[in-house]
């Protein structure tokens, strides 16, 4: 380092001399110094000025943020903050203290493309992209998932283990990309594109695992928010964790907090659908309960007919009654008596006016005879008639009948008398003995030389008995 | 096979007035059916329907079963990769 002697021929400098030719030198050999670590001990003074350090595992160094530059920050620093630093060294002469003056301060990484993310999304939102009222439904049932994701890697494995699970017989068509790197924002737009014209698939899931802001960063650029809002099929963002948000997250009809959650939501599980078709069909097959308004309507009606049919019933059977009461009246006897009063009283008039009437009279009787007629219900008379005569009839055979069973009785009883008519044994050949008229039963009926008296069919034989024996 | 256009919608009228053929009830998508099967259901539940009507209804409902559990039968389906370029 070179030392500049004072004119004065003293090689000892000024303390403040000394201070100014160490900062002369720091701006010749670092006009502007770069380098990150992490903001510690951090003060806000009065007056607006930033009092901090930054570190890293190694080292520190004091630096110092005028307000005027403070104020213009994109970002709030605190402890602990990583942050990227623009400054120059420099030695303060009034204490001596070594600081970096601090020209430019950003947030690590992180803070740069946060800011650019939220220029973009403020962009994509005022241009529509984002627009809530765009936002279609999910079918309900997919015929097919499409997939737009890395074929490398957990997150394809874990949305099939997903897939599957709820539904087995899912069918899945991946469109390959990278996920992340240069380029991978056009790659992922294409793959999407390509599931969308395939019209392969009902609904799309574009899906990446979790990752730094910058791994994420493909999912943020404007040609994937365009692809997804494109897309004429619904599309589903899974990307990153939880936490994380895309602007394809915005971008996409659906938003899942993980690729597996995206996953869950496109599919239904099959057993509940199994259940609920199995449901409708118990309560399809249920005729019971489908046919009951029917049979009640049925009951309801048979028991109107019943109602209809026992009061006609009753009204045939009064009016049968009636007429019965009116038949039963008409005694055609008594008529019959009347009118043949009627006829002598008329015939006495008769011979009264003489034969000379007996034109006129003729023409009279006639007229009473038809009148008669009309009076007398003849068929009802035939009917009574009738009826007397098959009574009579039945009377007769019924009669007859008996006659006949008492004559066939009295027949086999002299059958029966017959079988015991001894006159009818003796033609058989049987003969009875008797000793002074009584038959003998038995060999102790008779005795050694007793007359017997032998009756045969046609007489009989006088003999003497001469022995007996129990012998047969 | 596109969502769009290909949709066939079948009403309950039509089911019910046998202008439904069986090709037209195996094209319905599963939530298509499931909601004609619901009607169906509903309306031979209300005892509404004639009788010949009722078991017309019963036959289509059954036939809708048998399309719904076919879709959500099949065998465990494998990845299908999409071509590239």
């Amino acid at each position: 380092m070179a030392i500049h002697a004072a004119k004065s021929g003293d090689p000892y400098l000024t303390v403040t001399e000394a201070t100014r030719q160490i900062n002369d030198t720091f701006e010749a050999q670092f006009p502007q110094l770069l380098f990150h670590g992490e903001i510690s001990q951090l003060t806000v003074a009065a007056s607006g000025h930033l009092y901090f350090s930054v570190k890293d595992q190694g080292a520190q160094l004091s630096c110092v943020m005028w307000a005027g530059m403070a104020r213009t920050l994109a970002f709030k620093p605190a402890q602990g903050v990583a942050v990227r630093v623009h400054g120059r060294p420099n030695v303060y002469a009034q204490t001596g203290r070594f600081q970096i003056v601090v020209s430019r301060l950003l947030e690590d990484g992180e803070g740069e493309l946060q800011r650019a993310f939220l220029e973009l999304k403020d962009r994509l939102q005022r241009e529509g992209f984002f627009s809530v009222e765009r936002k279609r439904p999910l079918p309900f049932l997919p015929r097919a998932v499409g997939l737009v994701t890395s074929r490398t890697g957990a997150v394809l494995h874990d949305m099939m283990v997903k897939l599957r699970e709820r539904f087995p017989s899912m069918v899945v068509y991946l469109s390959e990309t990278r996920v992340q790197g240069d380029g991978a924002a056009q790659e992922i737009a294409t793959a999407i594109r390509k599931l969308d014209e395939s019209h392969l698939v009902d609904v799309i899931i574009v899906a990446r695992g979790g990752g730094s802001l910058e791994d994420l960063w493909a999912f943020n650029e404007e040609a994937v928010v365009k692809a997804v809002f494109a897309s004429s099929i619904p599309v589903v963002s899974g990307v990153g964790h939880e936490t994380d948000t895309t602007l394809c997250d915005f971008a996409a009809d659906v938003r899942a907090p993980t690729p597996t959650a995206a996953a869950e939501m496109v599919v239904p599980k099959v057993t509940d659908l199994l259940q609920r078709v199995g449901e409708l069909e118990r309560r399809l097959r249920d005729f019971d309960r489908w046919l009951q308004p029917m049979t009640q309507r049925i009951d309801e009606l048979s028991l109107r007919l019943d109602t209809r049919a026992t009061a006609l019933l009753a009204e045939g059977r009064l009016r049968i009654t009636a007429a019965e009461a009116k038949v039963s009246s008409i005694r055609p006897d008594k008529v019959l008596e009347l009118l043949r009063g009627k006829i002598e009283l008329f015939h006495g008039r008769l011979y009264r006016v003489g034969m000379s009437s007996t034109d006129r009279a003729t023409i009279v009787v006639s007229q009473l005879r038809e009148r008669l007629r009309r009076a007398i219900p003849i068929e009802k008379i035939d009917s009574y008639r009738d009826l007397v005569e098959s009574l009579e009839g039945r009377l007769l055979v019924g009669m007859r009948r008996g006659v006949d069973d008492a004559k066939g009785h009295v027949l086999s009883l002299g059958l029966r008398l017959d079988s015991i008519n001894p006159q009818k044994v003796l033609e058989r050949g049987y003969s009875i003995v008797r000793v002074d008229g009584k038959p003998v039963r038995s060999i102790d009926d008779v005795c050694s030389g007793d007359g017997v008296e032998i009756s045969v069919v046609d007489g009989f034989i006088k003999g003497t008995v001469t022995g007996r024996s129990k012998e047969r | 096979m596109a969502k769009a256009g290909k949709e066939t919608s079948v009403t309950l009228e039509a089911l019910v007035n046998g202008e439904v053929s069986e090709e037209q009830v195996s094209s319905l998508s599963f939530e298509q059916a499931l909601k004609l099967l619901e009607e169906v259901v509903t309306s031979v539940e209300s005892g509404t329907l004639p009788l010949d009507r009722a078991i017309g209804s019963y036959e289509h409902g059954t036939s809708l079963i048998k399309h719904l559990r076919k879709l959500l039968s099949g065998a465990e389906e494998k990845l299908r990769v999409l071509n590239q370029g």
